[in-house]
């Protein structure tokens, strides 16, 4: 009787891990060791394999982007517009949430299987551009498949990479903060200029939470968005330009910058973790949303739509603060951009249907700057005045913060994801609870981080 | 003719063996070849792949020892995943074999609609780590959830349960805790397979109720409990979907279980390697705990066909 208990015990047992071991590597299994070759050979195939000319020849397209529903159902309207105009394409989408896309692209690269157009993320263009896996359209743009005559550089910065555009910007967004006018007005606190510093912002907002009741005056900020910011004031970036180490020198700007926040924590200026950390980076559940704080200091401009409509009430776009005789911080983070991959044979006919999403007035009305305000000036002039209230107000923004923002910083080197949720493990929620000091977080934050950036050397 | 009927039957014998065996087989392919493709392929992938480093973009290239030897020298959140997991089984499991036990042992009764209570009661187990659950348990054990409310009727103020670095951990195991549905089962099951005389003679001896539970439930219970106890452990040190959904591994990393310490470093960080070496290792981990508790469950575990021996 134990005999067989036990034999059942251990094939049970032995099953369950094998699932397990399974399970978790199921994403690696698979033909890993041709990816290269693959690659090389798609390279290759591609170079050769441009079909220029034939008009009537039948062409295909994928496309993969991420998402939600709203999105989606705009993309996939225009997709068909696209292919009204132009009936020898046929295109098929591939979408998902942003949940497990990078490893479905992962797994498509891998597989040398990506689709002509992808939707890239700032944060992995370089890892992606260093594997060849997108193609220069440069060449594109000579030619004039891909019109880009009626954008301004600062919006195509952000898809260089060592001078060749790699991904072209879907739109731009600004990172900033959002407050709420009646609050501000209740307490007998002035809004916040354009031009407000860090000073004005400590004082005013202790005012606002003694004024205003049940609520506090800000949602304190020790993310690493608002890092990036402070940082760019001071000349310098989180990652230095060849991603090999941290960009900023002295271990004194990332005190001062937490203990702006441990300061307003103190003061009762800004609300304590219990009241925000529950919303996570979930937009529609910040404090903001039913009152709680009247100034929230980490919302990118489009967000605002989704904040307003959870909110049921209007709230302002505002500048992030200013430092004193520092540099401007700001600048137009490209939402998302559309790629062509190397594995593409149909490069050119991929490059047309960018340019004509970034430059149909039609499409646009469909795709409505739902990822962000329009690159292409004339498309930008054109939705503003269809646009409401709401709209507007992020149009202007964007608009308004160019005058204060300066170019972009390299993108994200590799080991980058890593090095984010190390910074909100053990520095951001660390301070927020009170855990850790602003010169040990910052002290063990490049200790760990130079570790991760130093493989990149 | 005898000698004939003989070879002729050794003939049938023979083909008859080997065709029983091709017969078996092909019933069984399916699944064979499931296990060898889907199971033991990817599981010897995995084991090369943990000798490489490995993102999934670029071929694998060698080197060795060089992730084990990471892990245990140079990872804090290894160590820190190590422990959570480990504080994570160690709290969850024993409570959740005792609260299953008992509920186990208040429907082993005959009444009314116990049917019904049953079923109910197995119900938090079907919907499992659910994203309906991670809602639900931000919304109990959240700033503004239903513990609070209650503790602010009795005068005491609560904080954020599920976000707070020393509590979260404790919320997570309430929930496993909560899903007692399947141990509690078999424990039923065992609980009913014990004969009823035992109760009866003690009975008649002058045995409490407590002193029946300790001399006779427990000892004629051990195998169930032994085999719940592994099956237990296992899925403990396997756990996931808990912390993934509801804590996502924060915050500090306090909740940071083993497999979502993997996962994102497979399916974030895209560092394959270094996670299929940390699955090999989960799995001599839980190998060593499984081994330990089945040398020990000589000494605790009764066998009524043995005689207890």
């Amino acid at each position: 009787m134990q005999k067989k208990w036990n034999l059942l015990l251990l094939f049970i047992l032995l099953f369950f891990l094998c699932s397990f071991v399974t399970a978790c590597s199921s994403g690696g299994s698979g033909d890993g060791d041709d990816n290269a070759d693959q690659v090389d050979d798609a390279t290759e195939e591609t170079g050769s394999g441009d079909a220029v000319g034939d008009e009537d020849a039948e062409v295909e397209l994928r496309i993969l982007w991420w998402g939600s529903q709203d999105r989606h159902n705009r993309t996939l309207e225009a997709i068909d517009m696209y292919v009204e105009e132009n009936p020898h394409v046929k295109i098929s989408p591939e979408f998902t949430g942003w949940d497990g896309y990078w490893e479905k692209m992962a797994t498509q690269a891998a597989g040398g299987n990506m689709p002509d157009i992808v939707q890239m993320d700032y944060a992995y263009l370089t890892e992606y551009v260093g594997r060849d896996l997108l193609v220069d359209l440069n060449p594109f743009v000579e030619d004039g498949t891909l019109d880009l005559s009626d954008v301004d550089d600062i919006y195509l910065d952000g898809g260089k990479v060592e001078g060749g555009l790699y991904a072209v910007n879907l739109g731009a967004n600004v990172h900033g903060a959002a407050y709420d006018k009646e609050m501000f007005e209740d307490a007998g606190v002035p809004e916040p200029e354009p031009g407000y510093t860090y000073e004005d912002l400590k004082s005013f907002a202790v005012e606002l939470s003694e004024n205003l009741d049940g609520a506090y005056g800000i949602q304190p900020f020790a993310g690493v968005n608002n890092l990036r910011h402070y940082l760019r004031q001071n000349g310098v970036s989180l990652f230095n330009e060849e991603g090999t180490a941290l960009g900023y020198e002295d271990d004194q700007l990332l005190i001062d910058y937490l203990q702006l926040t441990v300061d307003m924590l103190e003061s009762g200026a800004a609300a304590p973790a219990d009241v925000f950390m529950d919303a996570g980076s979930n937009i529609e559940q910040q404090p903001i949303v039913n009152g709680e704080t009247a100034m929230f200091l980490d919302i990118y401009s489009n967000q605002i739509v989704a904040l307003e409509s959870a909110a049921g009430r209007s709230l302002e776009l505002s500048l992030s603060p200013v430092l004193e005789g520092g540099e401007h911080g700001h600048f137009l983070k490209p939402s998302q951009f559309f790629s062509v991959t190397t594995h593409s044979k149909e490069q050119e006919e991929a490059a047309k249907f960018i340019s004509y999403i970034t430059n149909n007035l039609e499409v646009n009305e469909v795709l409505n700057a739902e990822r962000g305000v329009p690159i292409a000036a004339s498309v930008r002039d054109h939705l503003r005045d269809l646009q409401d209230s709401v709209g507007v107000k992020m149009f202007d923004f964007v608009e308004l913060a160019q005058d204060y923002s300066k170019p972009i910083d390299p993108p994200e080197p590799e080991g980058a994801t890593e090095i984010l949720s190390l910074y909100e493990n053990e520095v951001e929620h660390a301070i927020y609870y009170g855990q850790t000091t602003p010169e040990e977080a910052a002290a063990n934050f490049r200790e760990k981080a130079s570790e991760i950036l130093a493989k990149n050397e | 003719m005898r000698k004939n009927r003989t070879n002729g039957m050794k003939l049938r014998k023979l083909r008859s063996q080997t065709s029983i065996d091709v017969i078996g087989f092909s019933f069984i392919s399916p699944w064979l070849i499931g296990f060898l493709g889907f199971i033991v392929g990817p599981m010897l992938a995995s084991l090369y792949f943990s000798f490489t480093d490995y993102d999934l973009l670029s071929a694998p290239t060698w080197i060795g020892l060089d992730n084990y030897i990471n892990m245990f020298t140079n990872d804090e959140r290894f160590i820190q995943a190590l422990k959570v997991t480990f504080i994570f089984v160690f709290g969850s499991v024993p409570l959740k074999l005792a609260f299953a036990l008992f509920v186990a042992m208040l429907f082993n009764t005959k009444r009314k609609g116990i049917g019904l209570y049953r079923t109910m009661y197995y119900v938090p187990s079907i919907l499992g780590g659910s994203v309906a659950i991670a809602v639900v348990w931000r919304q109990l054990f959240g700033r503004d959830g239903a513990l609070n409310d209650i503790l602010a009727f009795f005068g005491f103020e609560g904080t954020s349960w599920v976000t707070h670095p020393d509590y979260a951990l404790s919320t997570l195991i309430i929930l496993v805790v909560w899903q007692f549905g399947s141990p509690m089962l078999i424990f039923l099951a065992g609980l009913k397979a014990i004969p009823y005389e035992l109760y009866e003679a003690a009975a008649v001896d002058g045995a409490s109720p407590f002193l029946q539970f300790i001399k006779i439930t427990l000892p004629m219970l051990s195998p169930v409990i032994f085999f719940n106890l592994v099956m237990q452990t296992i899925q403990g040190f396997m756990a996931f979907t808990q912390s993934f959904l509801i804590t996502n591994g924060g915050p500090m990393d306090r909740t940071l279980f083993y497999a979502v310490y993997l996962y994102e470093k497979a399916f974030a960080h895209f560092d394959m390697g270094y996670a299929s070496a940390l699955a090999w290792v989960l799995l001599i981990i839980c190998a060593v705990f499984t081994t330990f508790i089945f040398k020990t469950a000589k000494s605790w575990v009764y066998y009524e066909s043995e005689g207890g021996n």
